[in-house]
């Protein structure tokens, strides 16, 4: 794969993962974020051990890597924090973290099974 | 407080091209690290991608909070670009990966011993934590500096993009 046909492929999967992202946060509001990411890290995980490269690339850093953000929790919770609302910011960083180590973890292993 | 039913094809085709374009950022920055035999290079620029993400989302959200912009631009930008350059999945991959590789050495010698183990797994959610934390600090470094105050008490629900 060269290296043009490579970013225009993870280009295009970063574009369906932010949209995949939106659509999450639009229809799922205010849990969107929530299932985002941890979808995503699942995906990080399946292709980590079930896809090989170039593909996994394409899986892991466009489209996993896409869906799956960290600036907006940060915003999330500082807007908690700046509030007053330290529990609440600790709690929405405890969730996004635990479902996403859970998630990848089970990716990485399902991924591993199928290979 | 009723969403419309769609986000609007000028959202989702600025969206996408921002996904694309903050993804490919983040690649170029990112990806080519773990090549160079450094795993330390890799976590050093994937945590300054997301910090410096996390400043920039805090700013534009500061901005538009006092201003009003086009729906599209600041959905292009912060659900796209800065969305799409900073990633949660690649920094919890890292940090599995990272553990996996201790478990599988323990597993494999037994020499490593039980409380190197549970220093690695401590020290991966020590950086974690660390990072959650500092993610935080500079979004509200970010919001503070375009201008956004905190609603004041009784109305919590307002200020979400």
């Amino acid at each position: 794969m060269t290296s043009l046909t490579m970013m225009l492929a993870l280009a295009l999967a970063g574009a369906v993962g932010a949209v995949l992202r939106l659509l999450a946060d639009h229809y799922l509001h205010p849990r969107g974020i929530l299932v985002a990411n941890a979808i995503g890290s699942f995906v990080a995980g399946l292709a980590t051990t079930g896809v090989s490269e170039p593909a996994q690339a394409i899986w892991v850093v466009g489209l996993a890597g896409a869906l799956t953000t960290f600036s907006t929790v940060s915003v999330s919770t500082a807007r908690d924090a700046l509030s007053g609302r330290f529990a609440a910011a600790v709690g929405s960083w405890s969730a996004h973290l635990a479902l996403a180590l859970v998630a990848v973890g089970l990716g990485l292993a399902t991924g591993g099974a199928f290979r | 407080m009723e969403r419309p039913r769609h986000p609007g094809w000028a959202v989702v085709g600025s969206v996408a091209a921002g996904g694309a374009l903050g993804t490919l950022l983040r690649w170029l920055l990112v990806a080519p690290a773990p090549e160079t035999g450094s795993p330390v290079a890799g976590w050093i620029s994937l945590g300054l991608v997301n910090l410096s993400g996390s400043l920039l989302l805090g700013l534009l959200a500061g901005i538009s909070s006092r201003r009003t912009l086009p729906r599209w631009l600041v959905a292009g930008l912060g659900v796209g670009v800065l969305g799409a350059y900073t990633s949660l999945s690649a920094v919890v991959l890292a940090a599995s990966v990272a553990t996996a590789f201790g478990l599988t050495g323990f597993i494999q010698t037994g020499s490593p011993g039980g409380i190197v183990l549970m220093t690695g797994l401590a020290g991966t959610l020590l950086a974690l934590a660390a990072g959650a934390t500092l993610g935080t600090a500079c979004a509200a470094a970010g919001l503070r500096l375009g201008g956004w105050s905190a609603p004041v008490a009784g109305n919590s629900s307002g200020g979400h993009p």
